[in-house]
């Protein structure tokens, strides 16, 4: 094996720009008493376009570990500084340089790469004889559609599923493993083995670092892993095939050297039609995906099609060879923006129909499509019947619901059990779940019982609660409330109240509504509009003076003309009630002025829950 | 139950003990030749947090000789929580430990990361103050001062950002 691979990799890359690097220093040292840093600047990226560009795409410092002795400290922040800028300016040029010597110097990258990719092939050819043996024995089976209805049938009698069927009888083409691995973080998802004997010990691990190895050489080749990548690793007799679509790439372990290209692509294409949305927010867990239905999808990749081989010449034996292809940028963007705005459409549609159509009430709804585009609906609402009728109505949209009701047994236990288990600390996660649950079944009773649209935000040891309450008196209960139940955290409270409308003032005798209160009523009309739930009551006091019957009369008509002012203006005529009263208002009292008079003509009002 | 698997990273200036700090936890590793080859070595361990069974799959990305190189951006990517790993005898702590933390956000944003100062076993008492970093950082779950020699915090620098990435 070679002695030191990565002075090889390094001699590779710089060789030829030592010269380069020479007359750089020259300059540098001539540059030295230039004022101007930034003709400095723009005077060596001329000169060192193509050193830097591969100590930047080469990544491990070398480079400036080489020149930092040689030049100020200042120079160098400002390189360093500009290292995007660098980049962009140099990329173009470089790019073409490094495809070119790739090729040229292909043993030596071979040698570089070796070591990783060593280890990790030498199980397949340790077993290729144990291969063989199974390969001769296995029997092929014949009539590809009557082997079909064959597998399927015995598939049901047998209870396992196709895809395991399917791998049993196929021909032992040369797939002997299949990978399909989260780009980004380099996450296993998928691993399908032909046989129980192929099977990666450490599947998790060679996926990482197989995801390591494309990145270091996609990033080596080119900045732009859209324009080329890595496509093909090669060693021996085997082969590690890699396809890649937007968020997921499948690698393929070979040995016959066959040329796999379409029909990777084809099966990828299947998969990534079926899962984009899946596959772009993978997160390790593979319960957020239907993993058997992708095996299946897959497996297609184990059956001979003998057509489609092609023989294809490989390299002398225990060479290591990278392929690099280019390749236009594939569709799967697009594809994957469109699948996941159908699924979009599909949850608001959803939403309004719980939401809007039955107006239900649901706190912290979460709507979220899984696998097989299975829809799944968390909240809470405050009644069993709610909760029944959303699993009805979310039957229809292949949706799961989950949402609880505060009536449910086990939320209500929450409350029970309280003052026993409690632990100020909540440090745990268990507890913290606890603890949310009791502010969510207790936000959904206040929101209940007020309609209102109170909501929690809960971070470290802080509960902030914030939406709008009827009136202030609620407002008060609801915060000492709030201070019982969970006085133990620091709480924030940002309530506003339905805010109060002002007092209309009627002249004597008169039961006409003044010019200047035009403005009170579009505002209780707006109000109106946004708090819909609430009833304005309203209240209609008079002066005292002469007769109580008249007095009455008069605050009739002057309440019949207040409300169906509101009621031009678009007031429900539901929400609207009126107490008419011939006496003054409490905070009148009896023997008072002529200006106490004046005010006790008023009309006040009050938003309410209940009539 | 199933397994969740997440991939980690550490990060840190040359010569902290990154590669030394995984040394002692892991349970499963590719040789150490790979760092210098491609600048990343990846590691296993299986751990609970909560009521999940987690894999870690813990990469050890290779900074640079010189402290003012970074690492490949591409190797933190898709990273669901971090290790940034400092030690006691170096300079410019929370200088270097910026830059990292930049490079760490700039393409994960605040994902889950917990501080190690690491080779607390030359100086038990070091302290220093990591006040100043949790404002323009939010993901800094916890600071730890941990040793790879004596194995002092290694088990729980895991298990703290392991507990936190599960939250
Ligand atoms: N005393 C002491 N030395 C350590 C500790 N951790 C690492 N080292 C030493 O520091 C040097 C660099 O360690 P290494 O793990 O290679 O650092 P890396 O570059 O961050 O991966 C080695 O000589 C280690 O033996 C520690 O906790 N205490
Ligand atoms: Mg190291």
């Amino acid at each position: 094996m070679i002695l030191d691979d990565y002075s090889k990799l390094k001699r590779l890359l710089f060789d030829e720009e030592l010269a380069t690097i020479n007359r750089m220093v020259r300059d540098i040292r001539e540059l030295e008493h230039a004022q101007e840093k930034d003709v400095l600047v723009e005077r060596l990226s001329q000169l060192i376009t193509q050193v830097v560009s591969k100590a930047i795409q080469e990544n491990r410092g070398q480079f400036y570990g080489a020149i930092q002795p040689i030049i100020s400290k200042g120079l160098l922040d400002e390189l360093h500084r500009s290292d995007e800028e660098l980049q962009k300016i140099l990329y173009p040029v470089i790019l073409s340089t490094i495809q070119e010597q790739v090729h040229k110097q292909k043993d030596l990258i071979v040698d570089a790469l070796y070591p990783i990719m060593g280890n990790m092939i030498s199980k397949y050819v340790s077993s290729a004889i144990k291969d063989m043996m199974l390969e001769i024995n296995q029997k092929l089976e014949n009539s590809l559609s009557f082997a079909r209805w064959k597998r399927k049938f015995r598939a049901r009698l047998l209870g396992i599923s196709e895809a395991q069927m399917l791998m049993q009888e196929a021909d032992f083409s040369s797939v002997d493993a299949v990978f399909l691995i989260h780009k980004e973080s380099g996450l296993l998802i998928v691993d399908l083995y032909r046989e129980e004997n192929y099977k990666f010990e450490e599947a998790e691990m060679v996926a990482s670092m197989l995801s390591a190895i494309r990145s270091f050489v996609n990033d080596w080749i080119s900045n732009d892993n859209k324009l080329s990548e890595l496509s093909e690793i090669e060693y021996g007799n085997s082969s590690i095939s890699i396809e890649s679509a937007g968020s997921s790439y499948l690698a393929v372990v070979t040995r016959n050297k066959i040329d796999m290209k379409d029909k990777l692509a084809k099966v990828l294409s299947k998969v990534v039609d079926k899962y984009s949305r899946e596959l772009m927010n993978y997160d390790g867990d593979t319960s957020s995906i239907d993993i058997a239905d992708i095996k299946v999808i897959l497996s297609a990749l184990f059956v001979k099609e003998h057509t489609a081989a092609r023989e294809k010449k490989f390299p002398i034996l225990g060479v290591l060879f990278v392929t690099i292809l280019l390749a236009a940028p594939t569709g799967w963007y697009g594809y994957t923006e469109y699948l996941a705005y159908k699924v979009k459409q599909k949850e608001l549609a959803l939403k309004e129909l719980i939401t809007e159509k039955n107006r239900i009430h649901v706190y912290d709804m979460d709507i979220t499509t899984r696998e097989n585009g299975k829809i799944i609906l968390s909240g809470m609402v405050l009644k069993k019947e709610e909760k029944e009728r959303i699993e009805a109505l979310g039957k229809g949209y292949n949706a799961l619901s989950m949402v609880q009701s505060v009536e449910d047994d086990f939320v209500r236990n929450f409350d029970v059990n309280f003052e026993k288990n409690f632990d100020t600390s909540f440090n745990s996660s268990f507890d913290r779940r606890y603890e949310t649950m009791r502010l969510k079944s207790f936000i959904v009773k206040i929101n209940g019982l007020y309609r209102s649209d109170i909501s929690y935000t809960f971070k470290g040891n802080e509960v902030s609660f914030s939406g709008t309450l009827v009136n202030e008196t609620i407002k008060k209960k609801f915060i000492e409330s709030a201070q019982k139940n969970f006085g133990h955290r620091v709480l924030h409270f940002d309530i506003r109240t339905v805010t109060k409308i002002e007092n209309i003032y009627f002249e004597f005798d008169s039961v006409e509504i003044a010019p200047e209160y035009t403005a009170v009523l579009d505002r209780a009309v707006a109000l109106h509009k946004q708090y819909g739930d609430y009833f304005l009551k309203i209240y209609i006091y008079n002066d005292e003076i002469g007769p109580d019957y008249i007095n009455r009369k008069i605050s009739y008509a002057r309440a019949d003309k207040i409300r169906e002012a509101l009621i031009e203006r678009g007031f429900d005529e539901q929400k609207v009630i009126v107490r008419s009263f011939a006496k003054r208002p409490d905070f009148i009292d009896s023997n008072g002025t002529a200006d106490d008079s004046q005010l006790s003509r008023c009309a006040t009002f009050e938003w309410e829950l209940n009539k | 139950m199933s397994i969740i698997q997440k991939k980690i990273i550490l990060i840190g200036s040359f010569s902290v003990g990154k590669t030394s700090l995984i040394r002692r936890y892991v349970d499963n590793s590719f040789s150490d030749d790979y760092i210098s080859t491609i600048g990343v070595k990846i590691s296993k361990k299986m751990i609970d947090a909560g009521d999940k069974k987690l894999m870690l799959l813990i990469w050890d990305v290779e900074g640079a000789l010189d402290n003012i190189r970074r690492v490949n951006k591409t190797y933190i990517k898709g990273a669901a929580g971090a290790i940034v790993v400092t030690d006691i005898t170096s300079e410019h702590i929370g200088e270097t430990l910026k830059i990292h933390l930049e490079d760490l956000y700039s393409v994960n944003g605040p994902i889950p990361t917990v501080i190690a100062v690491n080779k607390i076993d030359k100086d038990p008492g070091f302290r220093f103050d990591m006040e100043p970093l949790l404002k323009d950082y939010p993901g800094i779950a916890a600071t730890l001062y941990t040793s790879a020699k004596s194995g002092q915090n290694v088990e729980e620098l895991f298990a703290v950002l392991a507990g936190r990435i599960t939250e």
